[in-house]
């Protein structure tokens, strides 16, 4: 895309969204900090927000009536019932990053741990890492492994002293430091270690902000789509937890929600140097995935989403992978309940599994566009 | 809580973790072990069912708050598969079996306990090289000493079951070996905390699962119709703090108390429930340690995607040589998971616990 003058002021706040959720903590299991500052920014652009029983925090843009009230005989509120709601169309992204949960803290201030997420142990010798207090380690190989025995059993993390351990307990878990930059001579690439997936979060927030592209809405009558909102079906803002690891939280609000149609919003791998693989490349627009080793896209809704593209000129690419690891959101969504159409939108990103994930801020935006435009004229399913 | 008198809660569970060890159940089979406890629990609750896979259903009181306590009542073993000329019988595993102690071991074969043994190359035959390496279980047979394939297809047809032959005896220091330790350790637990004071504020439901061995499958489903608030699955877990073994490798440590998971390969534990059940622990003297390796998995894997999602931790009782054809727990961590899921759902009951 030619960025034009709107374009970039864009960029700048995708961009500064995208630092601003990167440095927020938040491990699978540890979400609250995370998803407080998201509702924080979502709240204001929809009807109601609320955090169900796993921690997956769920904003709702409701078309026609609001929320319904508690379920009779619950002993509690349950917001988000669906009495009294039209259909609503699910977009998600998982909000938690990779993290190392420590599994036995030695008085020595040596921590040993457990990957959770995906997180390449090749990544790992020498990272800065810190925890929910912000207490500071380094992660440390024990003497004499050779690369190719790199395990994580065979690392730890070096909090310094005895005294420093007292800060970090065993089941804590220890963060990259949030170290953001941006590449390129003109800016447009954008780093962070906790990119996958706060580049959805950031994607999904953008969506909610712009609330289907008011301009476009507003160019175009389109007459009545639904009873009486411009907004038929609604939305729901998914932001789930425990998703770095695999796809799980959002299975459970899927069934709460009973969404018309899923959209997933994660990060995927990206082509960088070496060999010349079929996946995607940054910079050439969101990927469509075709499957996955979990998920194969229904017809109908990689379809729908190729058509909006082609459509407003958004640029795109079509993903195909067979890799487990690969798996996202929607794997479990469309599972979810009497079944889900679900789509996955990737977000191209170099180095996915590193430290430093590299992504364009390009292929976020028109990510954002996208999705917008997909909302806006919903696909008949 | 008024405390029994000293060894009174041990013997009683060592009683039934003793008929629970010796009764046999691999996963969709476990019918023997679900008409023990039913038998067992039947008296003392309200309501007892078998859902449609399996899962055995117990229910104590009818308050306000759901709560669903799983143990799995299938142990890992070996199914027929297949039958030689010879009258020799080719199986599969049942669940994650350690290949090292499958040679030599004498088995039970069938639900009428047919006994057999895990036949393996002549030692008169043994090579250097073979003396170092582990069969692998395609190459074992099982011989229960029939004469030629009618034989053995006759009592033994494809999809019969075998255990391991392994007794229940009690060990020095209040320690037991026993078969499937994993998980009747936790059916007795689970048992014992059914047997106990009913309680207002909540409905408890004591689920025996089915098919965790192969898939925390059962639990699913129990969680799915169960409908818990929250849950907890109690389950053995592996310990080896035996000499030769770095103190960060040992997973739990035999005799340290229930371990609490922070983390497995299925679900990353409620932080709320774990931070309850560490807390109530330290304040009424209950050992406690923490699970230290985060990967396998347990029935909390199955419930917490059950409906809405479903809140969950998992309290293990340590298990030496788990997954083999003998395992090693304390009655002494026994009584004190007891204990300690007596305590959190005292504090459920009492409201000092909200989700």
């Amino acid at each position: 895309m030619t960025p034009d003058a709107g374009g970039l002021e864009g960029l700048a706040t995708l961009r500064d969204l995208l630092d601003r959720l990167t440095r927020v903590y938040g491990p699978p299991g540890r979400e609250a900090g995370i998803a407080r500052e998201i509702a924080a920014i979502i709240g204001p652009h929809v009807d109601e927000t609320w955090t169900d029983a796993l921690g997956n925090l769920i904003a709702v843009k409701a078309a026609g009536a609001a929320a319904g009230p508690p379920a009779p005989g619950s002993g509690r509120p349950r917001p988000g019932d669906r009495a009294g709601r039209g259909p609503l169309i699910m977009l998600s992204a998982h909000m938690d990053q990779a993290g190392l949960v420590v599994t036995s803290a030695a008085r020595d201030g040596f921590l040993r741990f457990g990957v959770a997420g995906d997180l390449d142990v090749m990544a790992l010798p020498g990272q800065r890492v810190v925890n929910a207090l912000g207490i500071l380690g380094v992660v440390g190989v024990d003497e004499g492994v050779g690369k190719q025995d790199l395990a994580s059993q065979k690392m730890y993390i070096d909090v310094g002293d005895t005294e420093e351990t007292e800060g970090a307990a065993l089941g804590d878990v220890f963060c990259l430091e949030p170290r953001t930059g941006d590449l390129g001579p003109g800016g447009g690439k954008f780093t962070s270690p906790a990119l996958d997936n706060r580049a959805g979060c950031a994607v999904l927030l953008e969506v909610a902000k712009g609330l289907y592209l008011s301009k476009a809405a507003g160019r175009a009558d389109r007459g009545s789509r639904g009873p009486g909102d411009a907004l038929f079906p609604g939305v729901a803002f998914v932001f789930t937890v425990q998703g770095a690891i695999a796809p799980r939280g959002a299975r459970t609000a899927a069934f709460a929600l009973e969404p018309v149609l899923g959209i997933t919003v994660d990060l995927t791998p990206a082509r960088s140097s070496g060999k010349e693989g079929s996946r995607v490349e940054v910079g050439k627009g969101p990927a469509i995935r075709v499957k996955d080793g979990d998920y194969v896209a229904p017809p109908r809704v990689r379809e729908a989403l190729v058509e909006t593209a082609r459509k407003c000129g958004i640029p795109y690419q079509l993903d195909v992978s067979s890799a487990d690891e690969d798996a996202a959101d929607a794997s479990v969504v469309q599972v979810a309940g009497a079944g889900v159409p679900t789509g996955v939108v990737g977000l191209p990103a170099r180095h996915a599994r590193s430290s430093s994930p590299v992504v364009d801020l390009h292929d976020l935006e028109a990510t954002v566009e996208l999705l917008s435009r997909l909302l806006l004229e919903p696909p008949e399913l | 809580m008024l405390e029994p008198a000293p060894g009174t809660l041990e013997d009683r569970v060592g009683e039934l973790l003793e008929r629970l060890s010796n009764a046999c159940g691999i996963a969709g089979g476990e019918g023997e072990v679900r008409e023990l406890l039913r038998e067992a629990l039947e008296p003392h609750c309200c309501e007892v069912y078998t859902d449609t896979i399996g899962n055995l259903v117990c229910r104590r009181g009818n308050g306000p708050v759901r709560v669903m306590l799983a143990a799995h009542m299938d142990e890992v073993g070996l199914v027929v598969a297949g039958h030689e000329d010879s009258g020799l019988l080719r199986f599969k595993e049942s669940g994650g079996l350690d290949p090292r102690v499958l040679p030599g071991r004498p088995v039970l074969v069938g639900l009428a306990k047919m006994p057999g043994v895990i036949g393996l190359g002549a030692v008169h035959l043994l090579d250097a090289d073979d003396r170092e390496k582990v069969p692998p279980s395609r190459e074992l047979l099982i011989d229960i000493g029939a004469g030629n394939k009618e034989e053995a297809v006759a009592v033994a047809p494809p999809g019969t079951p075998v255990f391991f032959s392994t007794r229940f005896e009690r060990l020095s220091n209040g320690r037991v070996k026993g078969k499937a330790l994993d998980d009747r350790v936790g059916c007795a637990v689970v048992a014992e905390v059914l047997l106990g004071p009913e309680r207002d504020g909540l409905t408890l439901f004591g689920v025996f699962t089915v098919q965790e061995e192969v898939g925390l499958r059962g639990a699913r489903v129990a969680a799915y119709h169960v409908a818990p608030r929250l849950a907890l699955a109690i389950d053995g877990t592996s310990s080896a703090n035996v000499p030769g073994v770095d103190p960060s490798l040992t997973c739990t440590d035999l005799s340290e108390g229930p371990a609490i998971s922070v983390m497995d390969g299925t679900v990353v534990m409620d932080s709320r429930i774990r931070e309850q059940l560490a807390s109530l622990a330290s304040r009424h003297d209950v050992p406690y340690q923490y699970r230290r390796l985060t990967t396998a998995g347990t029935d909390s894997g199955g419930m917490f995607l059950q409906r809405e999602g479903v809140p969950v931790c998992s309290v293990s009782v340590p298990c030496r040589y788990i997954h083999s054809a003998a395992s090693l727990a304390d009655l002494g961590d026994v009584a004190a998971t007891i204990r300690l899921t007596n305590l959190f759902l005292d504090s459920l009951d009492k409201g000092e616990f909200e989700l």
